[in-house]
């Protein structure tokens, strides 16, 4: 565990190094850096006091596939390594697939998704559940794999059904070890969510930065910017927040700094 | 007697790197119901193979185990288990650890804190029912892990050198509780061990292995009634005349001379 005195020094640095990338970004633009490579503050507010009450709603829209994308492909990704876990021929069939198709990033799927779903929000949402799935399927069967024998051994010897071993040791047991896959599903969760946007959907911050592309309108597309990093920073904060809430049990608690 | 835990013939053999290694070779052995038997021996003598193979957790190579008159094939929930290794589960808190084997042999959610509440405080742990596990010493978790298997309803208790890890006065501490937990719930109990003190002071009887491969050397049986197990019995001439005969067995089957000879 991290000093508390450590802990206030490293966000305290952390600030530092901020306030002094907004301070260089204030002084530098449009100076000496052309809006148009790197626009400056008051261009970007210039942006966001054009397109007023859109930016929240296409703010909103990537928000919401992201979190219905991983809302919905955390938790069968886990029930897919789980059911992997618990038995052989379900593991022998689906671990060939899926690892065969797991190098494949998601991406490259789109035109395919258009093509099959066509533009809608469903399409989007499927493809980034998809890319949640695939990490939290190969994580939790991982973490199954890792449990000490005893924590099993002890359950069932203690009577717990098969069920309810499952329910009350080996889910709390490998819980620590599928925070990291969390995380990473939810920063895979807002690539895909930009990138599906990029091609073909009608709203969100990707659709937004895609037609400011068309007009070299970088002020917009680093505003877009902006506003995925603060998304996915605070999506980030709430799984962490939530997760060390969870495994407050353990030896090591979260960071949550 | 009714016997609880019998090993017919059991051998133990591992393959190490494609060259056999036998652990365990003939084991013949009974422990009859409501027995306390302690089984000792050098380590590495195959004491824990036992134990797993009566829990199910592996099979002999060769003879078959019965426990409650069946034949031992999988894992099961006849015998509880202390292991060597801590086993108390981290996410729950102590009182939900020992009340874990209650939630599934039906016992009526009425009843199940009282009895938790009972195991506690036969281990001394009441003021801790809703601590986490990572915040008690390793001695006091060892106790919970105890509390929980005497709590569940299993007849037969296969523990595993359980107090192997606790200092000396919390070591007598839960002997006397060991004691007490056979004297109200009489179940049948195998106690690995490698302290022959512990042995005798627990045991009904003893059974002494050799050295690898382990084979049966000895029976002993142990003479004091229940009532006579207090601390001062260990400073007895006849408890310390049966620990020195125990010690001899052990060396002869090693095959270095005897303490008595060389004393």
């Amino acid at each position: 565990m991290r000093q508390k005195g450590e802990q206030i020094q490293g966000t305290l640095i952390a600030f530092i190094v901020l306030s002094l990338l907004a301070a260089a970004w204030f002084l530098l633009t449009p100076r000496f850096v052309r809006d148009l490579m790197f626009p400056s503050p008051a261009s970007v507010w210039q942006s966001v006091t054009t397109l007023g009450w859109e930016l929240p709603w296409h703010a909103a829209a990537t928000f919401a596939r992201v979190l219905l994308g991983w809302g919905s492909g955390v938790p069968l990704g886990i029930f897919m390594g789980l059911t992997m876990s618990w038995n052989a021929r379900v593991h022998a069939v689906a671990h060939t697939v899926i690892e065969g198709v797991r190098p494949l990033p998601p991406i490259a799927l789109i035109p395919f998704f258009i093509l099959w779903f066509g533009l809608g929000m469903f399409g989007q949402v499927l493809l980034i559940a998809l890319g949640c799935f695939m990490v939290l399927t190969v994580n939790t069967y991982t973490a199954v794999r890792n449990i000490p024998q005893v924590y099993l051994r002890a359950g069932v010897t203690l009577g717990a059904p098969r069920l309810a071993l499952y329910q009350s040791v080996i889910l709390p047991a490998i819980l620590p070890s599928l925070v990291g896959g969390f995380r990473i599903a939810a920063g895979l969760a807002f690539g895909l969510a930009l990138a599906s946007e990029f091609m073909g959907a009608q709203s969100g911050i990707g659709f937004l930065m895609m037609v400011a592309e068309r007009t070299l309108n970088t002020n917009t597309i680093l505003l877009g910017v902006i506003i995925i990093a603060v998304e996915s920073y605070l999506f980030d904060l709430v799984i962490r927040h939530v997760s060390a809430h969870l495994c407050r049990w353990t030896d090591t608690p979260l960071e949550l700094s | 007697m009714q016997s609880s835990v019998v090993f017919q013939n059991v051998s133990k053999v591992y393959d190490e790197q494609g060259f056999p290694y036998t652990a365990l070779d003939g084991i013949n052995l009974e422990v009859a119901s409501e027995e306390i038997l302690c089984l000792v021996g050098p380590s590495g003598c195959g004491k824990t193979s036992l134990l797993n193979m009566a829990a199910g957790f592996d099979s002999p190579s060769e003879g078959r185990i019965l426990v409650a008159g069946k034949e031992v094939k999988r894992p099961h929930s006849d015998c509880g288990v202390a292991f060597q290794a801590d086993a108390v589960f981290p996410w729950m808190t102590v009182a939900k650890n020992v009340g874990f084997g209650l939630r599934w042999n039906r016992t009526p959610p009425a009843d199940r804190e009282s009895i938790i509440r009972h195991y506690l405080r036969l281990v001394d742990l009441e003021a801790f029912e809703d601590r986490w596990p990572r915040e008690l010493s390793g001695g006091m978790r060892k106790r919970v892990d105890l509390a929980r298997v005497f709590a569940g309803a299993a007849p037969i208790l296969l523990l595993d050198e359980p107090f192997g890890s606790l200092d000396v006065l919390t070591k007598a501490d839960m002997q006397r509780v060991l004691l007490d937990v056979w004297r109200a719930d009489r179940k049948t109990i195998l106690f690995i061990t490698h302290d022959i003190e512990e042995a005798i002071f627990l045991g009904h009887r003893v059974v002494v292995l050799s050295k690898s491969p382990g084979r049966v050397l000895r029976t002993f049986t142990v003479p004091f009634s229940l009532d006579e197990r207090q601390e001062q019995l260990k400073l007895e001439p006849r408890f310390i005349a049966l620990r020195r005969a125990i010690i001899d067995v052990l060396a002869a089957g090693d095959g270095s001379p005897s303490i008595s000879e060389i004393s």
